[in-house]
């Protein structure tokens, strides 16, 4: 589904970013990436996405090269979520804007929007402005506009951030659930084939494949059905761990188990090994 | 799941809402009254003094009348029809050109400001002939033009034409790359992110450049008529309240009018924003206000 080979980035200001990643990513998985601060995550997430034409490297999506222009069907919960959310339309508007692309009508933009807004814990507050809400709240409204728009590839940036604990379990239960399908049948956006402009008007089959950058290592054992731990400066893969839970993960019972407890000090010491 | 009520206990960043959020709404209720009242005081002060200064005989009567007698006089030109022919006469100049300037300046602002080369050599331009002062260009305009109306309405327009473009110039630098780069994410193009970010983002500047011009382009206005003639218009009205031996009463009252109609513009103006992009007026009027 994702494959990514070589990959370099240097800005334009000289500084290496991120040096010869190698990531291959599994139609339906959810990949956990960790790593310190301004290891280069979400670099990487910008040029998976097309934001950001990588110095080397080739990544593509579904079999098509990305190449700086955004692959179809493409979902990003961006780090900067007060930046991403547009003041000047409510909060519904927000998240019902993207799926115009889906070719969806008002009333169907809507129903869905208040949907998703109810998934994050936000019902009644569709006709507010993002900015009359916390900055927790703030994150949930970017959330649920990536969820409501269905997306066979997510890119998150530590999505879940500025949300008390409660509520972040919550939220990782809910991602968990919205992945839809069963495992291991992926690759919603078609390999090979052009996928056509633009998405599809119903959701794809089959699971989303999710990136999902955090700072938790809890979270990232959690939710992950693999964990990447990058190092940096510039980053690079340190080491690519799998993580053989049960499905469903129970927030007491999965994280109780020992091959938990062990994956957790796992990604515990390599986050710490330079 | 969880409701609202426990939301935002993470340590978020703050959004872009101004330190006076911590005002509360009532307090913001009564200072916006506490201020109408500043301005009516002021303005009432304004009068009372200018009333002593005439009848104290300060002043020659004759050049400055009593402020009681001019606003008297403001008032009865509201049901003179002829005066009401200039001001038509002026506003629909005004208000003309105005609107042809938007219509050009907008447009070319949005072309200059979303091509990076171009930008550069569009802000050159504008800085070149920008200085060049309107009032500076009705002889030509008189001769090119002729008809004191169509003089009148391209010199407005041309005034009117560098606020709004400069405006909506800079309003495109201060887009969010952010959200722009959000709506791209989605799968949007180009002509898109124009229409759905780019330009609703730099509709307050857009705006104010608008009303910016909407003052100086009533200046160029009576100024042209001044100057230019014509048998109609507030400025040729005032050129008639000169002649023979002159009335400073009747003169006075046409600036006031003048005066009228520049903040009526700008009210209006003030009122359309606060409408069309809430999120601009949040500063003034907090947060969850
Ligand atoms: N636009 C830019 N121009 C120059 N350097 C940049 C730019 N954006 C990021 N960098 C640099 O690239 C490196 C990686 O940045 P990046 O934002 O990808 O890190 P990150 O892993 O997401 O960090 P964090 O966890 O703090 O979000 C940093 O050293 C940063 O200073
Ligand atoms: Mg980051």
């Amino acid at each position: 589904m994702l494959d990514i080979t070589g990959l370099s980035h240097r800005y334009d200001d000289g500084h290496q970013a991120v040096d010869d990643i190698e990531l291959s990513v599994e139609g339906g998985e959810l990949v956990s990436i960790v790593g310190p601060s301004g290891c280069g995550k979400s670099t990487l997430l910008r040029c998976v996405a097309g934001l950001q034409r990588p110095s080397a490297g080739r990544i593509t999506v579904g079999g098509r090269a990305v190449e700086g222009a955004v692959p179809p069907n493409l979902a990003v919960v961006f780090q900067d979520y007060t930046r991403s959310l547009f003041p000047w339309l409510t909060v519904r508007d927000n998240v019902a804007l993207p799926l115009r692309r889906h070719g969806l009508g008002r009333a169907e933009r809507r129903a869905r929007a208040a949907k998703a807004l109810a998934q994050v814990g936000l019902d009644g507050t569709g006709s507010r402005y993002p900015w009359q809400l916390s900055g927790g709240m703030q994150q949930r409204v970017a959330l649920a506009r990536a969820l409501a728009y269905r997306p066979s590839l997510l890119l998150m940036d530590e999505p879940f951030g500025s949300v008390d604990a409660q509520t972040r379990e919550d939220l990782e239960d809910l991602l968990l659930a919205v992945r839809g399908g069963p495992a291991g049948e992926g690759g919603p956006a078609g390999e090979g084939g052009p996928a056509g402009e633009g998405g599809t008007a119903k959701r794809p089959p089959g699971r989303m494949t999710i990136l999902l950058v955090t700072h938790d290592i809890d979270e990232s054992v959690y939710v992950g059905d693999r964990v990447v731990v990058l190092t940096g400066a510039p980053g690079r893969v340190h080491s690519d761990l799998r993580v053989d839970l049960p499905a469903p993960r129970d927030r007491v019972a999965t994280r109780g188990l020992p091959e938990f407890v062990r994956l957790r000090a796992e990604v515990g010491r390599a986050v710490r090994r330079p | 799941m969880t409701g609202p009520a426990r939301a935002g206990a993470g340590p978020g960043p703050e959004p872009r809402a101004p330190a006076r959020a911590l005002l509360r709404p009532g307090a913001l209720v009564s200072r916006r009254w506490g201020r109408a009242l500043l301005g009516a005081l002021g303005a009432g002060g304004a009068v009372l003094v200018l009333e002593l200064l005439a009848r104290g005989g300060a002043v020659d009567d004759d050049a400055l009348p009593p402020a009681t007698s001019v606003l008297a006089r403001a008032a009865g030109m509201a049901v003179d029809d002829g005066f009401l022919g200039h001001l038509g006469t002026t506003v629909s100049a005004w208000l003309g050109g105005l609107a042809l300037a938007v219509a050009l300046a907008v447009p070319a602002g949005l072309l200059l400001g979303s091509l990076p080369w171009l930008d550069r050599a569009g802000l050159a331009v504008v800085e070149l002939a920008r200085p060049v002062p309107s009032v500076a260009l009705i002889p030509l305009a008189i001769l090119v033009f002729a008809e004191p109306v169509r003089v009148e309405r391209s010199l407005v327009c041309y005034a009117a034409l560098w606020p709004i473009l400069l405006n909506t110039l800079y309003g495109l630098r201060d887009v969010d790359p952010v959200a722009k780069e959000t709506l791209r994410a989605f799968g949007f193009g180009a002509p898109a992110v124009l229409v759905r970010v780019s330009l609703p983002s730099a509709g307050p500047f857009v705006l104010t450049g608008v009303r910016i011009a909407a003052s100086v382009g009533l200046i160029v206005a009576v100024s042209a008529e001044l100057r230019a003639g014509g048998d109609s218009g507030l400025g040729v009205y005032l050129l008639q309240t000169q002649s023979g031996g002159g009335r400073p009463d009747l003169m006075v009252a046409g600036a006031v009018w003048a005066g009228a109609l520049g903040t009526a513009a700008n009210a209006v103006l003030v009122g359309a924003g606060r409408l069309a992009f809430p999120h601009s007026a949040r500063a003034a009027a907090g947060r969850g206000g």
